[in-house]
């Protein structure tokens, strides 16, 4: 899964074209990958919850199933 | 010894001065409450006796009670040292120490506002964590470190900088004071090692985002909610974690490293009688403070230490430092193992040259005892040092002991390192160098020893009348 992403975000990059005269912060590279890195964890913790809360209910209704 | 000076001042929070037995961090009232509220706290009193975090006291608030400064006081780390005085398995220890503080402050809210070596001093081989001020109340709803960045430039980036290049941290520290930025070490990069990880997340990824990026500084990401901002923070901290495994510097053999198993049965011999006679030394000294010159794998830093005494031990390469610090801290002697060359020491640098002291602003009046132990034949004939300036400068070092080792033309070494320019040194001899002591020194005894043209001294310095 990972790998797939980061062929995405290399071709997200090729995508955008490259400003080369601005200022650019130090660290500003570094950063924007920590957003990005973000998101797929936040993604993560999305799907997490999704699926706990399936179970949860799974299990509701088999709980309700077996009475 | 520049003492009361302003020692740290770039965080707008506080100011560090420096006393002879305390540092006072002085705190500016609107961090004052923040500050004081983290120290009682039970996680910081936890990190506190854990010896991670510098012993805090509060020594009550200058002024009115309203908008009061406040004055804290800490533990003086006895002698300080800086990550290019480390070698990188130091820098290693000090980065897994804010990342495990960075971690661990987390579920209790709070945060490390920025993340760099310097907030690090070393207790012997154990890292300390100094910069209390480092330590901030989290945004629960924040998801980003704001640290990330320096993290990589000053921890991760230097330790793979030495994995996967050889260039030691004092080659970056030096000459940058907030560490590598990807976009430069992209470059020292071959291809290929920039496609594999850990250096496509850590180097390439962030190197082709900036050349991408159109100038702003990214804002935060939308606030969310704290418990999938912490879930984020964690998994990014796993990460780090993960880069900072990847980038452990190996253990590796150096010039030098393999030199204590090479000798042969006479050299034994002789190395043999020479622990000895440092060992008897040792024990006839007070040897509160000792400074190991040339100190190789620690063999004579741990002789001492076990006699109960504080070493710093000092050598130039890199790689025999690394040893030393991994056996200090494996048996947990007090050693401070540093990458410095006598011959050529760290300078003073940073602001105005006042912002990190050189090695021989902090060294002289702190060690009572010196070793100097087969390394005067390197200053003498590899650096052309005159013997009279060694002299010189081992009086700077010590306040009281010498022990040094004369080696003379006839040693092996020696003549290794003279490659036939045997004539400059011809008027070298065992007169010669006790002549150039006798001034400053008392030879107390001496004892030849069995390999050629070796011979070990105890000298203690003169009262000057």
């Amino acid at each position: 899964m990972s790998s797939r992403v980061l062929l995405l975000i290399l071709w997200m990059l090729l995508a955008v074209p490259s400003s080369a005269h601005a200022y650019v912060d130090p660290g500003t590279g570094a950063m924007l990958w920590q957003l990005i890195l973000a998101m797929v964890a936040g993604a993560l913790f999305f799907i997490r919850e999704i699926r706990a809360r399936l179970f949860a209910a799974l299990r509701f209704v088999a709980r309700r199933n077996r009475k | 010894m520049t003492e009361n000076a302003v020692r740290s001042f770039r965080d707008p929070a506080g100011q560090v001065v420096l006393l002879a037995d305390k540092a006072i961090r002085i705190v500016r009232p609107e961090f004052a409450d923040g500050i004081t509220t983290f120290l009682n706290s039970p996680v910081a009193r936890q990190l506190i006796e854990s010896g991670r975090l510098i012993q805090t006291r509060p020594t009550g608030n200058q002024g009115a009670a309203a908008s009061s400064t406040l004055v804290l006081e800490h533990d003086r780390v006895a002698f300080p040292s800086y990550p290019y005085e480390w070698p990188s398995e130091m820098l290693h220890a000090a980065a897994c120490l804010t990342l495990d503080l960075a971690e661990e402050l987390l579920p209790h809210g709070y945060g490390l506002k920025d993340a760099t070596p310097y907030n690090v001093l070393f207790r012997g081989p154990s890292p300390v964590f100094v910069d209390v001020l480092s330590v901030e109340d989290r945004v629960p709803s924040d998801p980003i470190w704001n640290a990330y960045a320096q993290f990589g430039r000053t921890f991760l980036l230097p330790l793979a900088a030495y994995r996967y290049l050889g260039i030691s941290p004092a080659e970056i520290f030096l000459t940058r004071r907030d560490g590598i930025e990807p976009t430069e070490m992209y470059r020292w990069l071959p291809s290929l090692r920039r496609l594999r990880p850990p250096l496509l997340g850590l180097v390439s990824l962030p190197t082709w985002l900036s050349s991408r990026a159109n100038g702003a500084p990214p804002k935060n990401a939308a606030h969310l909610d704290p418990r999938r901002a912490g879930f984020i923070l964690g998994f990014l901290f796993k990460r780090l974690r993960k880069a900072l495994a990847r980038v452990k510097p190996s253990k590796q053999r150096g010039l030098w490293s393999h030199y204590m198993q090479s000798l042969s049965h006479y050299e034994g011999e002789s190395f043999r009688q020479k622990e000895e006679f440092v060992s008897e030394t040792l024990r006839g000294l007070p040897a509160r403070r000792v400074l190991d010159v040339g100190c190789n794998t620690g063999h004579f830093s741990i002789l001492a230490a076990r006699h109960g005494a504080s070493v710093v031990g000092i050598d130039y390469n890199p790689v025999v430092v690394g040893e030393t610090w991994r056996r200090a801290s494996q048996e947990g002697l007090d050693i401070l193992p540093l990458v410095v060359d006598l011959t050529r020491p760290t300078p003073s640098i940073g602001w105005r040259n006042r912002e990190c002291l050189s090695f021989l602003e902090r060294a002289p009046g702190f060690f009572d005892t010196a070793l100097m132990l087969a390394v005067v034949h390197h200053m003498l004939v590899t650096e052309r040092i005159p013997l009279s300036e060694i002299v010189d400068l081992a009086t700077e070092l010590t306040t009281d002991a010498l022990v040094i080792e004369y080696i003379g033309p006839d040693d092996p070494m020696f003549k290794l390192l003279l490659r036939g320019r045997d004539r400059l040194y011809s008027w070298y001899g065992p007169e010669a160098f006790q002549q150039a002591f006798v001034d400053k020194f008392e030879i107390v005894k001496s004892q030849p020893l069995p390999a050629a043209d070796r011979c070990l001294y105890l000298m203690r310095k003169k009262v000057p009348q």
